[in-house]
């Protein structure tokens, strides 16, 4: 299917194959760059799941560490076949999806059968399992080093109980020691099929490449069978614990704040709405972040933003303050007073303005289109849906999130304190 | 002033960017990360953060930035605006750009005290935040040691003690003698008619300024020295390492490339020998490359290991650059290194603000180099070359943030 969007002027070509595998292709003419991303809808919120008919516990990091082992072969390692391409290549592993990725300028054909090459043909040995502890131990240090990473993931523990939207995604030293690689194997089967791949292929790509992506990835991509189900615990709509207070050496409290959402199912245009609504409540022309900045509660350290996935979705709001509790309560006034009185329509009309542009100017990078396309595949939707997502929403939409904001037991915040 | 204009038609943006540059000294440092928040707090057009911002907002969304960089031996404030090309936007974003550089807020012969105040606290954060970031700490202690005696030693945002001593008469005064005396570069890449941008151009930078400065060129040493060790605890859970070598090559020219070359094979990513040997076959690190001061010639070699490990770690490292220089590289890492290094070269005509980089690049260095010349310096690397660049590199300082 070939789409057209006039506001982006922007095609975008997508389908899917007789093997289950879906693509989204958007050519960018005039750009040398191509690249190509694969991805998998199996991510670190996937680590409990169904095989025939028993319930298997992946130990936590198991997508992460599948991800690393995926590149060795007896060969060598796929780095070593893209490097003789003259591509880059890399991947990464978030809460929804892994994805592998390639860039390159000419012979994309020889990368994409190798991409498809290292994907499907997994071998994990004892040695090379034990070998890659070493390494992510240290990625998982280096995580630990960051005083932003903690404070995200102390929040999590506090929003929920059992869902694993809060485990860390490389896992812990502790966990990744328990992975064999009849785990590796017995989570592959169980996620790495092609009905369960999406294909995101964003640059300089003519028509006759994109007939020739398309007929390569319904030859090379074999396989058959369902993704495994995954299991997911119900989650009681409020959150565990208010609040989490950590020291680690930093030179002044950072912190975490999140906003449990009650729904799931979240579609474009809602995604769409929760970003606008939280941009209208704190963003860079609120009244509430000139009070802040007067009161010198908040500076611009502050950010937010809206994650979701299979039942679960938060908002959060972070930053660097002297008095995060205060600023705090600052917050929760404002909501107050938004759920009285709503939004400003001047500001919303301002602010769906400026997230029009935002989206139109990530048009530019090949790299940001490929990045989100993949984070929309796996939820079956593309960025054209979302774009539209932006027109459809409405002033309505956003006044009723907020009220969703600072709900009694419905919100947590995690600090960080200096030592 | 100098304006390099580029017509892009392929970007969904027009982008402007404005460069002014200093000596890197800890006076001009401190002075201006004071200027460049202060600039962004207010003008006379808009006198607040958030009436700026409103007006970004208005303009689809607009991006804009005004920060400072060290580059070589110069400091320099950049102000950035990007927007959509929707009709008229450019000229607005240019005269939003105009008025927070020439027609800032001020208040008896100084800025407004309330905003200097502001900043200052601002200031003093980011420089007691430098901590935070462990890795990027590392990086900064690391150059600031090796470069003590240095322009290059002086830190990004200045001292806390040299903040102390600023005020809000100083600052702008300051600022008066750098709008008058310093060198500005503006960059301006998208579907931009000349006429427009060159009017643009004169109604703000077309001021009667003398005696512009100039700068010299950072400073390159070469020779050998032992290796100068230096550690410190915090608490963290992964040792940060960094090495600082000097290379001696020329900043412009072949002479550079052919240690770009090199620094690709041994540090560059993932097929590097760096990666290959003491990540993949030691599983020592999950990070380990490195990367050029191209004014400076400096190589800087980082890797996140555990605190056990660091002897090991720095003996792998020299024993790369060792095989280098006495074993040379082979055919197949030159090709490799050099197609890769090509791809950058083509994809970065893919993005506005690589191409900025670019050319603000050449603009600091006196570099005339069109990117189809730096394609022919690389492709003209022979693995002799490579070699001379190993023999030419000699590790200096190595600077360990390690655990308590």
């Amino acid at each position: 299917m070939i789409t057209y969007n006039e506001k982006l002027d922007e095609t975008l070509v997508s389908g899917c194959l007789q093997n289950g595998l879906k693509y989204y292709i958007i050519p960018k003419k005039s750009y040398a760059e191509k690249r190509v991303l694969l991805t998998v809808k199996y991510g670190s919120v996937d680590d409990t799941f169904m095989t025939g008919w028993k319930a298997y516990t992946a130990p936590m990091g198991t997508a992460h560490f599948l991800e690393h082992k995926l590149f060795d072969n007896e060969n060598g390692s796929a780095f070593d076949e893209f490097e003789a391409l003259g591509a880059y290549v890399n991947a990464y592993t978030s809460f929804n999806n892994t994805a592998y990725y390639f860039s390159c300028s000419d012979k994309f054909l020889p990368c994409l059968e190798t991409l498809f090459g290292f994907v499907s043909s997994p071998e994990f040995t004892d040695s090379s399992v034990e070998k890659e502890m070493g390494i992510i131990s240290q990625e998982i240090s280096m995580y630990d080093d960051n005083p932003a990473w903690a404070a995200y993931f102390d929040m999590l523990s506090c929003l929920y109980e059992g869902h694993p939207a809060k485990n860390v995604v490389a896992g812990t030293r502790e966990s990744i020691r328990e992975i064999t690689k009849d785990t590796l194997y017995t989570c592959y089967k169980s996620f790495y099929v092609p009905e369960n791949m999406y294909l995101i292929c964003v640059g300089g790509f003519g028509e006759r490449d994109i007939e020739l992506i398309i007929e390569a990835s319904g030859r090379l991509l074999q396989g058959n069978g369902r993704r495994a189900e995954t299991l997911l615990p119900d989650e009681h709509v409020n959150v565990v614990k208010r609040k989490s207070v950590k020291k680690m050496r930093v030179s002044r409290p950072i912190f975490q704040i999140g906003f449990k959402g009650r729904e799931y199912g979240v579609t474009p245009a809602k995604a769409c709405a929760y970003k606008l609504a939280l941009d209208l409540f704190i963003g860079d022309s609120s009244k509430l972040r000139e009070e802040l900045i007067k009161r010198k509660l908040a500076d611009d350290s502050l950010s937010f933003d809206y994650v979701f996935g299979e039942k679960y979705g938060y908002a959060t709001l972070a930053g660097e303050s002297e008095k995060p509790f205060e600023l705090l309560e600052v917050c929760r006034e404002k909501a107050r007073e938004i759920c009285e009185n709503g939004f400003c329509e001047a500001d919303f009309v301002r602010l769906r303005r400026k997230h029009i542009g935002r989206f139109i100017r990530g048009f530019n990078s090949v790299e940001a289109i490929t990045s989100a396309s993949a984070e929309y595949a796996v939820k079956d939707s593309d960025a054209f849906r979302y774009f539209e997502g932006y027109t459809q929403a409405g002033l309505d939409g956003c006044n009723s999130l907020a009220k969703e904001f600072f709900r009694e037991e419905g919100y947590a915040v995690s600090v960080i304190e200096p030592e | 002033m100098t304006l390099h204009l580029l017509h892009a038609r392929k970007f969904k943006t027009n982008v402007i960017t404005v460069l002014l540059r200093t000596e890197l000294t800890e006076e001009n440092a401190v002075n201006n990360a004071m200027l460049a928040g202060i600039l962004r707090l207010g003008c006379e057009k808009f006198p607040t953060e958030a009436e700026i911002s409103r007006e970004c907002e208005e303009m689809y969304g607009a991006a804009l930035e005004i920060n400072v960089v060290k580059k070589g031996e110069e400091h320099l404030i950049q102000l950035y605006i990007e927007v959509i090309k929707y009709e008229e936007l450019f000229e607005r974003a240019g005269s939003l750009i105009g008025s927070l550089l020439f027609e800032p807020l001020t208040d008896g012969g100084g800025f407004c005290g309330e905003y200097f105040e502001l900043q200052k606290s601002r200031v003093r954060e980011a420089i007691a935040g430098r901590i935070n970031d462990k890795r990027k700490y590392a990086l900064e202690r690391c150059a600031e040691i090796m470069c003590e005696n240095e322009r290059f030693g002086v830190p990004a945002e200045g001292r806390a003690e040299t903040l102390d001593r600023l005020t809000p008469q100083s600052v702008y005064g300051y600022y008066l003698r750098m709008i008058t005396e310093s060198a500005i570069e503006v960059c301006v890449i998208g579907d931009i008619e000349e006429d427009a941008c060159i009017k643009w151009a004169s109604r703000y930078f077309a001021r009667s300024r003398v005696e512009i400065k100039r700068y010299k060129p950072a400073v390159i040493i070469c020779g050998k020295r032992a290796l100068k060790e230096v550690r410190e605890k915090m608490n963290v859970a992964q040792g940060k390492l960094v090495i600082g070598a000097r290379c001696g090559a020329a900043s412009v020219g072949v002479d550079f490339y052919r240690l770009l070359v090199f620094n690709e094979i041994l540090g560059g990513g993932a097929n590097s020998r760096f990666f290959k040997n003491i990540r993949e076959k030691h599983s020592l690190c999950y990070y380990v490359h490195s990367f050029l001061y191209r004014a400076k010639s400096i190589m800087i070699i980082q890797a996140g290991i555990d605190g056990n490990d660091y002897e090991k770690t720095l003996e792998l490292i020299a024993a790369q650059i060792e095989e280098a220089r006495d074993g040379g590289v082979t055919q197949d890492e030159l090709e490799n290194a050099k197609k890769t290094l090509i791809t950058r070269t083509q994809t970065l005509t893919d993005s506005p603000q690589e191409l900025t980089e670019f050319f603000m690049t050449n603009a600091l260095l006196g570099d005339g180099a069109e990117v189809s010349d730096v394609r022919g310096f690389i492709e003209s690397v022979t693995a002799q070359d490579a070699r001379r660049s190993a023999a030419g590199i000699n590790l200096d300082t190595a600077f360990f943030l390690e655990g308590i």
